[in-house]
């Protein structure tokens, strides 16, 4: 087994009723992003469903792992906002520093 | 009226001359337990990848680093401009409690390590983690580190 098809095909049976090619097509966009941070999610999904394809995860765990996946764009989403938050904070308190209280004594 | 008006011009000139705090600062504690936890968890992670996690060795590492966690997700709750960090770490004290969840709700006899029957109590005594478990659940962790470490450090030292 080497790819997301075959650990479908291992997990589901042909006549289930599933939207493998979108769970596929959402992997491999993944996958092929360029943002290291979206690859990695890419890598996590395919890794877990592989594990599961395997027998070396439950149902239940598998769950609970693919919930956790989510929780991890969350945490990145709050590391963005954070850089942004100091990225601002250090902008606004340049333009105070070198214009308002510098460059303006000056001209 | 006239203390109103000097009051007015004393908070407009602090605002005016006072640093913009969008963010708490730097913090090498905040820092320190992220590493430390990181570490704690690493090492049994290692270990039950290798080999099914039981017995009272492993409930004793997995109860050391949900008490850590906890102390660290406390610590962080007690300081202001600190919504995203708060955030980060509630989400992985939850993770690492599901970590306890999961060893509790499995239950380790014949040499194997399996999901309890349904209808029997959680019992952490008797309890156990999967290899497959073990190699996803540090993948998640480790991530989870990867994104709350450079975060702290991402934000700007307090002006001295």
């Amino acid at each position: 087994m080497s790819g997301i098809s075959e650990f479908l095909d291992t997990l589901l049976d042909e006549s289930v009723d599933f939207a493998r090619d979108e769970l596929k097509e959402i992997v491999k966009e993944a996958k092929n992003d360029n943002r290291v941070f979206i690859k990695h999610i890419g890598d996590l999904t395919e890794e877990f469903i592989k594990l599961r394809a395997l027998g070396q995860l439950t149902n239940d765990e598998f769950k609970e792992l693919m919930e956790d996946v989510v929780d991890l764009n969350k945490m990145q989403f709050h590391k963005l906002s954070v850089q942004a938050k100091a990225r601002a904070e250090r902008i606004a308190n340049g333009i105070r520093d070198l214009v308002i209280d510098s460059l303006l004594t000056l001209i | 009226m006239k203390n109103s008006k000097i009051c007015i011009s004393v908070v407009t000139a602090l605002a005016i001359s006072g640093c913009v705090h969008l963010v708490s600062y730097y913090d090498s504690v905040s820092y320190k337990n992220l590493t430390d936890l990181k570490g704690e968890t690493k090492v049994f992670f290692e270990s039950c990848q290798k080999e099914v996690a039981k017995g009272e060795e492993a409930l004793t590492a997995i109860d050391g680093f949900v008490l850590s966690s906890a102390k660290a997700y406390e610590y962080e709750k007690g300081k202001e401009l600190n919504d995203d960090t708060i955030s980060q770490l509630g989400i992985i004290e939850k993770t690492i409690v599901e970590v306890k969840s999961r060893y509790s709700s499995n239950i380790y006899s014949d040499s194997d390590c399996k999901a309890r029957a349904e209808g029997v109590a959680d019992d952490a005594s008797t309890g156990c983690l999967t290899t497959g478990y073990c190699i996803a659940k540090w993948k998640i962790l480790e991530t989870a580190f990867d994104i709350a470490i450079p975060t702290e450090q991402s934000k700007l030292e307090e002006s001295k």
